[in-house]
């Protein structure tokens, strides 16, 4: 069982490897790998629904207990693992399709591939430790492959924006982490919170990196940013998995935030699930409609979270996960089609590319929660289950007939009367071929709400007569509000295409204030740190230099100094025998000679 | 044969002839003639002892034959040198040259 946990991370990074190298035919050689390594995550998905259950761990610090890092197999991580690599397999047959005209293609398939290594690492990760490891891998791979377009201006920008708010969030992790180690001793999963104070950190740091990865409000800017990145990175990375991930991190700590963190956690998808709907009308591109939906469908998943417990909450990210893909990919044909994905641009290219439209038109009806595909039942679970809890259903409601407005809008502006333009298309097939299957998925899905709740050990998720109810009256509202052409107050309307202002309110909240902050460190840095004591320092060093070159130089120029004249006067002695008067050297030699005779005499003698 | 101490004493006064010369003269070419009588001297000594020591040797003789071209020599230079210094400075007194003082 280890060996198929290794092979459902590696197989990925291997597959990686093999269509960077791969060159022309870098699609069949990903999708290829992609299939391959999607069978270890089905093999350990049948393993795991007959009772098997297996962790490896390896001690990474032995003087730090608690710290291991490690792999496991357990309902949830491979309920995870078999989306991530099912709708991984899905998306990247399909970019082998989209990218069919990209010179760089090997390198977009690798990242996708790449991108599912780390992803599987981040759902097996046995403990927070390895966990965060590959949560930040995540990170910084997203960043990447939202830049992937080097033509796109806006690439680079969401990139950054991404990596940065993702990355301000993860704090929240960090000091959730570090507070758990403090208070529990260690970092594995199913720990009780400690309490005080480190519990609040544990609580709010947990649920602060949840709503930062899962781009919950006011956090959700980045997400309509990183729709600037190729479709199939949006498909996978901003709606099926990365984002998902949040939803994960709260499932995982379920026990850890019992209580109050969840509460919050469920205000926050509660809020967020209408924000997002709000927003989503009011966008202009087809991308930031569904990422805005995004946004709004993990808001719900918080709330399942919240108040259904994990079955509730994965069985919309699973259900999401292949109704938002779908969507998605059938925006990337679309976006060939029409070569963009601004709505006003893309007015009537669902009469011009049916497939295309149909496989939408799936998606659509599934995240719409319209009975009987898969999200319908998902999201109606979360809407029994927050039943007992009245502010919740409100919103959830509200969402929901949000929904179906938006959702609905897109649909008529993609069916509209328009005159027939439908460029022929590399790849097209490809694509219409894997959207096609995750539709399938997405309205298969719906059936497996029990044997997951089975899975996971957990009630099967209740649908009542009331939630059916109210949802479909929730949905047919929004959808009539849209019928009968209702338009929002100005403002309203003007707050949404804004994205309620939530930027402009960080950039006040959280940018303002870091960046005075920086600004007065900086001023402290340059006049007190650079000015007083470093620059100071160097000038006290210097002085004391000078002083001590002088004395210096003055002891050793005097022995010089010393030397010469000593020379000097042995020169002024011995110029005295040098006369110029030959009789007198003369006589010195005959009188030298006369002494080295006597001393030869001597000696002889002696 | 003339013995040895009667030629030990007339190179023996030849020396001292030449060395008051040396010492004592004070016109250069009168000091050059000091240095002739004893090279003079001293080449007596080596054929005396010569004669009397080993009759049957040459080398004695080769020596005084090197003296001898050693003497032309230094008489050729130091004349020549007398001679460049008379027309420069009319005077050939060696106490009046005393330039390579320090």
């Amino acid at each position: 069982m280890v060996a198929l946990l290794w092979a459902v991370v590696l197989l990925p990074l291997a597959a990686a490897a093999a269509t960077r190298l791969a060159g022309p035919r870098a699609d069949v050689v990903a999708l290829a790998g992609a299939a391959v390594a999607a069978i270890p995550a089905w093999i350990l998905l049948v393993a795991a629904a007959g009772g098997e259950r297996a962790t490896w761990a390896m001690t990474w610090l032995p003087a730090a207990p608690g710290l291991d890092v490690g792999l496991r197999l357990d309902a949830l991580s491979v309920v995870m693992a078999v989306t991530v690599a099912s709708v991984g397999l899905a998306v990247v047959a399909y970019a082998g399709g989209y990218f069919a005209n990209e010179p760089r293609r090997p390198a977009a398939l690798a990242g996708l591939l790449a991108f599912l290594c780390a992803m599987q690492g981040l759902v097996l990760a046995d403990g927070y430790l390895t966990l965060l490891i590959f949560w930040e891998i995540v990170g910084a791979l997203s960043a990447r492959l939202i830049a992937f377009d080097r033509a796109e201006p806006d690439g680079p920008a969401g990139a950054v924006r991404a990596f940065l708010t993702t990355r301000a969030a993860d704090v929240g992790l960090y000091v959730a982490l570090l507070a758990l180690y403090a208070g529990a001793g260690t970092l594995a999963f199913g720990s009780e919170r400690p309490g005080g104070e480190l519990g609040a950190l544990v609580g709010i740091g947990l649920v602060l990196a949840a709503m930062g990865k899962s781009a919950q409000a006011p956090l959700q800017g980045w997400l309509a940013g990183a729709m600037a990145g190729p479709t199939p990175v949006s498909a996978l990375l901003h709606s099926a998995t990365m984002v998902a991930a949040g939803v994960y991190l709260l499932v995982r700590s379920h026990e850890l935030l019992a209580g109050w963190p969840l509460e919050i956690a469920g205000w926050v998808g509660a809020i967020t699930a209408v924000a997002g709907a709000v927003i989503a009308l009011a966008q202009q591109d087809l991308k930031r409609v569904l990422a805005a939906s995004t946004t709004s469908q993990l808001g719900l998943m918080f709330v399942g979270a919240a108040a259904g417990g994990p079955a509730v909450a994965i069985f919309h990210l699973v259900a999401h996960a292949a109704g938002k893909a779908t969507l998605f990919l059938a925006a990337g044909m679309f976006q060939h089609d029409r070569e963009g994905t601004a709505l006003e641009r893309l007015r009537g290219a669902g009469r011009d590319d049916r497939a295309a439209m149909a496989i939408f038109a799936v998606g659509a009806l599934s995240i719409a929660a319209v009975p009987p595909f898969a999200a319908f039942w998902s999201k109606d679970a979360i809407t029994a289950a927050a039943e007992g809890h009245a502010g919740w259903l409100a919103l959830v409601l509200l969402a929901g007939a949000g929904g179906a407005a938006y959702l609905l809008r897109v649909a008529r502006i993609l069916w509209a009367p328009a005159p027939h333009t439908r460029p022929v298309v590399a790849g097209h097939r490809m694509m219409a071929g894997a959207a096609g299957t995750l539709a399938a998925a997405s309205v298969g899905l719906g059936l497996a709400g029990a044997p997951l709740a089975a899975l996971l050990s957990a009630q099967p998720p209740a649908i009542t007569v009331t939630s059916v109810v109210l949802s479909l009256i929730a949905a047919a509202v929004g959808a009539g509000a849209i019928l009968l052409g209702w338009r929002a107050p100005a403002p309203v309307a003007a707050a949404a295409r804004a994205g309620l202002y939530a930027d402009a309110m960080l950039r006040t909240v959280v940018q303002a204030p870091v960046a005075l902050g920086a600004r007065l460190a900086a001023r402290w840095d340059d006049r007190m740190l650079d000015g007083a004591i470093v620059d100071g320092t160097g000038r006290v060093t210097l002085r004391i230099a000078h002083a001590q070159r002088r004395l210096e130089e003055r002891r050793i120029d005097a022995a010089v100094d010393e030397l010469a004249r000593a020379v000097g006067r042995a020169g002024a002695q011995n110029r005295r025998l040098q006369t110029g008067r030959l009789h007198e050297y003369l006589r010195d030699t005959v009188l030298g000679t006369m002494a080295v005779v006597v001393l030869i005499a001597l000696a002889a003698v002696l | 044969m003339i013995s040895l101490p009667v030629v030990l004493a007339v190179a023996a006064v030849m020396f001292g002839i030449g060395l008051y010369g040396v010492l004592g003269q004070t016109n250069t070419i009168m000091v050059m003639m000091g240095v002739e009588l004893m090279l003079g001297a001293s080449m007596l000594n080596l054929v005396g002892f010569m004669r009397y020591a080993w009759p049957d040797a040459a080398s004695g003789a080769f020596f005084v034959l090197i003296v001898m071209t050693l003497m032309a020599l230094e008489a050729a230079v130091g004349f020549g040198l007398v001679i460049s210094v008379f027309r420069n400075r009319r005077t050939a007194e060696l106490d009046d040259l005393t330039e390579l003082g320090g």
